[in-house]
C-alpha cells in the first residue's frame, strides 16, 4: 500500500497517495504544483465582535445632541480626528485617519437592516448569512461565494479564516474552508510514511455526509499544511506590525496573499466590543488595535505591490444605543458605520450620519442595508453576481472609484 | 407526528428498524433500555464515551458485566479505574487557587475527568459550564470562577438543596447562578442600578439560560432587568442593595407585580418554552449534535421535565438510560469534542504519566479553553469543533502522545505492553484490540483491509517492532473520520 517515494511526491500529500484520492482533489493538487495563480482580487473581512459603538467611532461631534446623549462617554471636539466639520474619527484611530488622507479609506454610514435584532447571536447570524429569515440558511454568504465553480482556479483554496479555531458561519460552505490559527501551528509534523498511510485511509470513500465532511476537512488540512510549508517562506516584510493579536493575524494574511496561494477571501476577527460598562478605556484600546493593524497591513500590501487587488471590510453585529447607560457604557443598538480600505475605494464618507434627532426607540435609523454593501463588494470587487449569493437584489452603493 | 421534521434525519439513521420504531412511539422511546437485550461491548463503550470520558479496556469489561442501568447508577456515584478522590482534588485546587495558577486549575479539572470516580457528574459540570458560560477573560477572578464551577459540582452531587428539601431543581440552580459572584461580574450585575438598569443579565437569562430567542420581547428584557437591580457583588459575596433595587411594578411575559429576580425566574419557568429549552439542549449534549432534533421526541421529555418540577437529574437520567440513547439515533451521531478527543484517547491508552496541565493546553488549542468559553452562548459544539486547524492539531497530538521517546510524553504510552496486559499479544489479536478499543471494531471493510495491510507490513515479532507498528496503527485510527465522532 505504500506508494514508492519519489521526490515529486513530497510536493503534496494528495499527489502522494495516488489512486485512492477523489479525482477532483488529485487534479487540484496537480494544478497547484504546476501553475501560478492569477492576480485575482482579494477580500479581507474583519469582524468586530460584540457590537461596536459606531457613535464613538465615527463621531458626529458637530451635533450638539451628541454631547447631550453622551455626557460621560463623549469625545470632545478638540480630540476627534476631523473628517469634516460634523464628523470625526475616535482619537485612537490615527492610522485609519492617515488612510483617509491617502485616499484609501471609505466609511459607509448608517448601515443596518430592517427589524434589527439586539441579540448578539441572532444579529451575527443575520450578518453572516445575509438573511433575516427565521430559518437560517445552512451556509454563510461568503461560503456561498467560495462554493461557486470557477471562483478560484481549480486546486486553489478559495477562502480561509485566519487566527481562530472555529470557522465562522459566514464562511461555512459545502466545501471545507480552512481555519489557520498560526503558521507555526499549521504543521502536521508526522513522518512522511505515516502521513501517507493515514491519508490513504482517510481518502477511502465514505457514504455518510458527516463522515464525508470530516474526510474532506482532514484531507484539506494535510494539503493546506503542505502548501503553507512550501509557499510561505521566511518573513521578508519591510513593514513593522504592532504586536497585537489582530495585527499578527493580518500579517499572516499579507504573507499568504503575497506567497501566491491564490486565496481570494480572508476572514478574521477582533473581540471585546460588548462594552456595557466602563466603555471608554476598552473601546479606545480596541479601536487603536484595529486602526494600527489595518494601517500596517495596508502599508505592507502597498510595499509588496498587492494593495490594488486587496479590499478590507469591517463590520460588527450591531451598533450601540445612542444614549449611554448608567454604568459609563452602552447597550445593544442598531445602525453602525462600516470601513472599507484598499487601493481602489471611493475614499471618504459614503452616505450621511443617521440623524440624532430622529431615533426609533432610542436607536439610530439605518439608511443603507448591509446587503447593499455586500452586493457592491460582490459585483464590483469580486466580480460575482450578487443575486444568487444574497438570494435577492440589492441596490448598490458607490464604494469604488471609476 | 410532524413527518417533515423527521425526514431530516439522515437515511442511515432512519433506515434502521430500531430508529423507526422509536420515532413511531415517542412516549416509549424514552423508557429505560432493556438491559437483557442486545447489551454488548459496543453499547457499553458508547455509554462510557457519552456519560463518561471514554473507557479503559478494564472499564469496558466491567460495564458489560453490570449492564446499562447499573452502569448509569455507578457513573453518577462510583465507577472506574480512577484512583483519586474528592479530598485530593480539593486539596490541589486550594493550592493552585492560592497561587492563582489558571493553568494548574485547568490541569486539576482534566485530572478529574481522567482519574475521578464520578464521570457523569463531571459530564454535567461541563454541561453547566457551557450552559451558563462565564469567562475568566472578563471576570478576572480565578476564585470566583472556581466557586461557580464548584456550585455546579455541588448541585450535581445533590448538595444544593432548596427550602422544600428538593435536590437537582433547575429553579434552585437558576437562583444560585443569579447570585453567583462570577456571573454577576460577567453580566454586569454591579451596573444594574435602579436609576439605570443594565439589561445584560436579563437578556441572557431569557435568551440563553431558560427560554431561547423568540420567546420574549425587548420590553420583557427591560422589565426583567429592573427586577434584578441591586443584585450586586460586595466583598466577594452576593449582596442585595435595597436602595439600588427598583421595587416598582413590572410586567414580565404578561405577569404584573413588584417582582424581584426570583419572581422573574419563576415566571420564566412557567413559560411553555422553558420546559422544552433544556431538554433540547441536553438532547444535543447526550444524543446527537449533528442531526436535527425530532420534535416528537422532545415532547415527552418536556412534559416529564415540567411534571417533575424541573428536576434536571430526572431529565438526564431519563435521557442516558433510554432506548434512544442506546439506539442508532445516538450511536456515533455526535462530534468528538476537544475533551472527548484528548481525555478519551489518553484514558484508552493508560499512559504511565499523564501531564494534565499539558493536556489542558492541548484541549484549549483544539478550541475548548476551560474557564474561558468564547462567549456567553458557550461553545458552538457539533461540527463547529471541526476545522482544518483543529484536525491538524488532533493528529499532531496523537503523534506526540504516542512517541516512543522524546517530546512531552517520552514513551509514557506503551502500546504493546497494554494489549499484552489484557492478554492480547499475538500480532493479529493486538491489531483487533486497538480497532476495538478505539472504534468498537467498526470501520468499513475497505479501510480495515488497508489498515491491516499497512500494519502487517510493519509488525513483526519483538517488543520494539510491535510497539512501532502499534504506534502507527493508533495514529492512523485516530485520524480517521469515524474517530472524530463519539
Amino acid at each position: 500500500m505504500f506508494t514508492s517515494r519519489r521526490d515529486f511526491l513530497k510536493q503534496s500529500t494528495l499527489l502522494a497517495v495516488g489512486s485512492t484520492i477523489p479525482v477532483f482533489l488529485r487534479q487540484s493538487a496537480a494544478t497547484l504544483a504546476s501553475t501560478r495563480p492569477r492576480g485575482d482580487r482579494v477580500l479581507v473581512v474583519i469582524q468586530l465582535t460584540g457590537g461596536n459603538d459606531g457613535l464613538n467611532t465615527v463621531v458626529p461631534y458637530g451635533d450638539e445632541l451628541y454631547a447631550r446623549y453622551r455626557r460621560v462617554l463623549r469625545i470632545p471636539k478638540r480630540r476627534v480626528l476631523k473628517i469634516d466639520d460634523y464628523h470625526g474619527l475616535h482619537p485612537a484611530m490615527t492610522g485609519m485617519h492617515e488612510l483617509l488622507g491617502q485616499g484609501r479609506l471609505a466609511i459607509v454610514q448608517g448601515v443596518g437592516y430592517p427589524n434589527p435584532s439586539r441579540s448578539h447571536f441572532r444579529s451575527m447570524d443575520i450578518w453572516h448569512t445575509a438573511s433575516t429569515a427565521a430559518e437560517l440558511p445552512r451556509y454563510g454568504w461568503l461560503g456561498r461565494v467560495v462554493d461557486r465553480p470557477g471562483f478560484v482556479q481549480t486546486g486553489r483554496i478559495p477562502g480561509a479564516f485566519v487566527g481562530g479555531q472555529e470557522l465562522p458561519l459566514a464562511l461555512r460552505a459545502r466545501r471545507s474552508v480552512p481555519v489557520i490559527g498560526s503558521l507555526e501551528q499549521f504543521r502536521l509534523e508526522m513522518e512522511a510514511e505515516l502521513k501517507r498511510t493515514a491519508t490513504e485511509l482517510v481518502a477511502v470513500p465514505r457514504q455518510d455526509p458527516v463522515l464525508q465532511f470530516l474526510q474532506r476537512t482532514t484531507l484539506d488540512s494535510f494539503t493546506v499544511a503542505d502548501q503553507l510549508d512550501r509557499l510561505v517562506g521566511p518573513e521578508k516584510s519591510a513593514v513593522r506590525y504592532p504586536s497585537t493579536p489582530l495585527a499578527q493575524k493580518l500579517r499572516i494574511i499579507a504573507r499568504i496573499i503575497s506567497a501566491g496561494l491564490g486565496t481570494r477571501i480572508f476572514y478574521t476577527s477582533i473581540d471585546g466590543f460588548d462594552t456595557h460598562s466602563r466603555q471608554a478605556p476598552q473601546h479606545q484600546r480596541l479601536l487603536q488595535e484595529l486602526s494600527d493593524a489595518v494601517a500596517a497591513f495596508t502599508n505592507d500590501l502597498a510595499v509588496r505591490g498587492e494593495l490594488d487587488r486587496v479590499l478590507v471590510m469591517t463590520f460588527s453585529e450591531f451598533g450601540r444605543r445612542v444614549a449611554e447607560n448608567g454604568s459609563a457604557g452602552t447597550d445593544h443598538g442598531t445602525a453602525e458605520p462600516m470601513f472599507l480600505v484598499g487601493g481602489q475605494v471611493n475614499a471618504g464618507l459614503v452616505g450621511n450620519h443617521p440623524p440624532l434627532d430622529d431615533l426609533v426607540d432610542g436607536d439610530l435609523k439605518f439608511h443603507t442595508d448591509f446587503r447593499q454593501v455586500y452586493a457592491t463588494v460582490l459585483e464590483d470587487w469580486l466580480g460575482v453576481p450578487s443575486e444568487p449569493v444574497l438570494m435577492d437584489r440589492y441596490e448598490k452603493v458607490p464604494l469604488f472609484r471609476g | 407526528m410532524p413527518g417533515a421534521k423527521q425526514a431530516e434525519l439522515p437515511d442511515e439513521v432512519l433506515q434502521h428498524p430500531v430508529s423507526r420504531e422509536l420515532l413511531a412511539d415517542p412516549e416509549r422511546a424514552w423508557e429505560p433500555f432493556d438491559s437483557r437485550a442486545h447489551w454488548d461491548r459496543r453499547l457499553a463503550a458508547h455509554a462510557l464515551r457519552r456519560a463518561g470520558f471514554g473507557g479503559t479496556w478494564a472499564e469496558l469489561q466491567e460495564a458489560v458485566r453490570i449492564g446499562p442501568q447499573k452502569l448509569v447508577d455507578r457513573l453518577w456515584t462510583d465507577f472506574g479505574s480512577g484512583t483519586l478522590d474528592e479530598v485530593r482534588f480539593q486539596r490541589m485546587e486550594r493550592t493552585f487557587l492560592s497561587v492563582g495558577s489558571v493553568e494548574s486549575m485547568r490541569g486539576v479539572w482534566v485530572l478529574r475527568m481522567l482519574h475521578g470516580r464520578q464521570p457523569l457528574v463531571e459530564r454535567m459540570v461541563l454541561f453547566w459550564h457551557d450552559h451558563f458560560a462565564t469567562s475568566l477573560a472578563k471576570v478576572q477572578r480565578l476564585d470566583y470562577m472556581h466557586r461557580q464551577i464548584d456550585l455546579f459540582r455541588r448541585y450535581e452531587r445533590g448538595e444544593v438543596v432548596c427550602e422544600g428539601g428538593k435536590r437537582h431543581s433547575f429553579e434552585t440552580l437558576l437562583r444560585a447562578v443569579s447570585r453567583d459572584p462570577a456571573m454577576l461580574v460577567w453580566l454586569d450585575g454591579n451596573s444594574n442600578r435602579r436609576a439605570a438598569p443594565n439589561e445584560n443579565y436579563a437578556r441572557e437569562l431569557m435568551e440563553l439560560f431558560t427560554l431561547g430567542i423568540g420567546n420574549y420581547t425587548e420590553k420583557d428584557i427591560k422589565e426583567a432587568a429592573r427586577a434584578f437591580t441591586g443584585w450586586f457583588v460586595r466583598r466577594d459575596q452576593f449582596f442585595f442593595a435595597p436602595y439600588e433595587h427598583d421595587d416598582g411594578v413590572k410586567t414580565v411575559l404578561g405577569e404584573t407585580g413588584n417582582w424581584n429576580g426570583d419572581d422573574v425566574i419563576r415566571i420564566l419557568l412557567n413559560q411553555p418554552a422553558a420546559s422544552r429549552f433544556l431538554p433540547s439542549k441536553l438532547y444535543r449534549y447526550f444524543i446527537s449534535d449533528i442531526d436535527p432534533i425530532p420534535e416528537s421526541l422532545i415532547e415527552p421529555l418536556a412534559d416529564g421535565f415540567r411534571t417533575s418540577g424541573f428536576d434536571t437529574r430526572w431529565l438526564v437520567d431519563r435521557i442516558v438510560r433510554s432506548r434512544v440513547f442506546f439506539s442508532p439515533i445516538a450511536y456515533r451521531r455526535k462530534v468528538s469534542s476537544p475533551i472527548d478527543f484528548v481525555v478519551g484517547t489518553v484514558r484508552r491508552l493508560e499512559p504511565v504519566r499523564t501531564y494534565p496541565n499539558y493536556l489542558a493546553q492541548v484541549i484549549s488549542r483544539l478550541g475548548l479553553s476551560l474557564y474561558e468559553p468564547p462567549s456567553v452562548a458557550g461553545w458552538d459544539e457539533g461540527l463547529a469543533w471541526i476545522s482544518t486547524q483543529t484536525l491538524l492539531q488532533r493528529a499532531r497530538f496523537v503523534r506526540e502522545l504516542t512517541r516512543a521517546q522524546g517530546g512531552m510524553f517520552d514513551g509514557a504510552v506503551r502500546p504493546y505492553a497494554l494489549c499484552r496486559r489484557y492478554g492480547m499479544s499475538a500480532k493479529n489479536a493486538a491489531f483487533q484490540f486497538y480497532v476495538n478499543l478505539f472504534l468498537d471494531g467498526r470501520l468499513s471493510e475497505e479501510v480495515l483491509a488497508k489498515l491491516r495491510a499497512a500494519y502487517e507490513e510493519a509488525a513483526s515479532s519483538g517488543t520494539e517492532r510491535m510497539d512501532r507498528a502499534l504506534r502507527g496503527l493508533i495514529v492512523a485510527l485516530c485520524t480517521q473520520p469515524e474517530y472524530q465522532l463519539v
